[in-house]
């Protein structure tokens, strides 16, 4: 062979060229390596993909969807409770795992719905969690009849509402209905880990109601309830909390003080979101 | 500093110029990771393939511009390298990012600098391609000094 060898010398283009093609071929291998994982598993987790809800629609600022809305129901004793659906096995992609879940309304309800913003590594979102599901009133409230009436984790009454349909506080108008922050299904969780709700008892939800099948499931003697994490960066807003809300013309809804997202609490809407999954091995 | 320093200099430089861009897109890679909840994973698959392939091309460049510095291994395959990893970075970061959804991304936490991560990602994976073509050029300016 020697000077007739095929192969024309290396020359610098020649291993320019070899180098891309080189990288080339890795960018191939690790493309394939990562859509072979995607396909093959769900992301890190169980549960979650895209679910639809009812929640309290957007009217103003970044926000990109409604914040979810929380069933709700009376006890005997005038208690109020964030209704949970009952575990349920599913198997998915041959693996089984418990999702909370049930048919309300005109819709399938279901823990995925609070499935955002961090929250779904919460413990009071496993399908299975032993909590009793009642509201408390929470550690640091925005109103000022609730730090003086009631006390952090006292359990929501509805004596506690009796005035609310003349309520008023001096952001926006008064009568709208009456507010409270409360908690849900985080007795005995880390603070980090409460999952923060919005309740407003409003004669205008229980007019409503009336004529609506949803909320008719959903709302009990005028209260709703809204699973408090804005849907833009997860910050907590609040109805009628915050004076400077009304410069946003936003005193008579609840509104984000982080980057002036506006819900209207009275205006509940049925949209989709994908929601994250829950880590796997939580029960 | 002599006619033949200068594009030698230039060289280093502009290699270890990308090797730093392609530790930058490391580190924003992993930094969702910090965060709590399961959405990074979620973000992360908008596409078939997305920023961990990135991660790892970036892993990838960090140690061909080592490479590059402390072995023997030929400055125009190290270019070639360098090159084609750079401009496969920014197709897999420009395809991811135009499918991530914004609802997705504003999901993630209270950090709302979560909104610049994917251009901030598509900026440094730039940076690595140019820095890269400018190594290359100055191998190449190199070879045809010695040329002359």
């Amino acid at each position: 062979m020697g000077t007739n060898d095929k192969y024309p010398e290396p020359t610098s283009r020649r291993r320019f060229v070899k180098g891309v093609v080189g990288a080339a071929a890795l960018t191939a291998f690790a493309t394939l390596g990562e859509t072979v994982v995607n396909l093959s598993t769900s992301p890190a987790g169980e549960g979650g993909g895209t679910v639809e809800y009812y929640g309290v629609e957007v009217v103003g600022g970044p926000a990109p969807r409604a914040m979810p809305q929380i069933p709700v129901a009376l006890d005997d004793e005038g208690f109020l409770r964030g209704i949970w659906p009952p575990a349920e096995e599913v198997t998915r992609e041959g693996r089984t795992f418990s999702v909370a879940r049930m048919r309300l309304g005109d819709i399938t309800y279901s823990g995925d719905w609070f499935q955002y913003c961090g929250a779904e590594i919460f413990p009071g979102l496993e399908p299975t969690a032993e909590q009793d599901d009642y509201f408390r009133y929470a550690e640091s409230a925005q109103y000022e009849w609730q730090t003086r009436e009631v006390s952090p984790g006292d359990r929501v009454n509805v004596d506690d509402f009796a005035d609310y349909e003349r309520w008023g506080n001096g952001i926006g108008a008064n009568g709208l209905g009456k507010p409270a922050t409360v908690t849900w299904r985080s007795q005995d969780v880390e603070s980090s880990e409460v999952l923060p709700v919005q309740i407003i008892r409003s004669a205008r939800v229980a007019s409503a109601a009336q004529n609506d099948e949803w909320l008719a499931a959903s709302t009990e003697e005028g209260f709703i309830a809204i699973f408090d994490k804005c849907t833009h960066f997860c910050c907590v807003p609040l109805f009628k909390a915050d004076p400077t809300s009304v410069r946003f013309d936003a005193g008579s809804a609840i509104y984000c003080p982080c980057h002036q997202s506006v819900y209207d609490p009275f205006t509940i809407v049925r949209e989709s979101f994908v929601a994250f999954p829950r880590p796997e091995g939580d029960e | 500093m002599s006619d033949r320093e200068r594009p030698a200099r230039a060289s280093r430089a502009s290699l270890a110029a990308a090797g730093l861009a392609a530790l930058a897109v490391l580190a924003l890679v992993v930094a969702p990771f910090f965060d709590r909840g399961t959405g990074v994973w979620v973000y992360y698959s908008a596409w078939f393939a997305g920023p961990l392939t990135v991660g790892f091309l970036a892993a990838l460049f960090a140690v061909v511009a080592v490479l590059g510095f402390v072995t023997g291994v030929r400055q125009s395959t190290v270019a070639g390298l360098a090159l084609g990893v750079g401009v496969s970075m920014i197709a897999v970061t420009i395809v991811w990012a135009v499918n991530t959804r914004r609802q997705v991304v504003f999901a993630l936490s209270t950090v709302d600098l979560f909104r610049y991560h994917r251009w901030a990602l598509l900026g440094f994976a730039l940076a690595v391609a140019l820095c890269s073509t400018w190594y290359a050029a100055t191998v190449y300016e190199r070879r045809t000094s010695r040329e002359v």
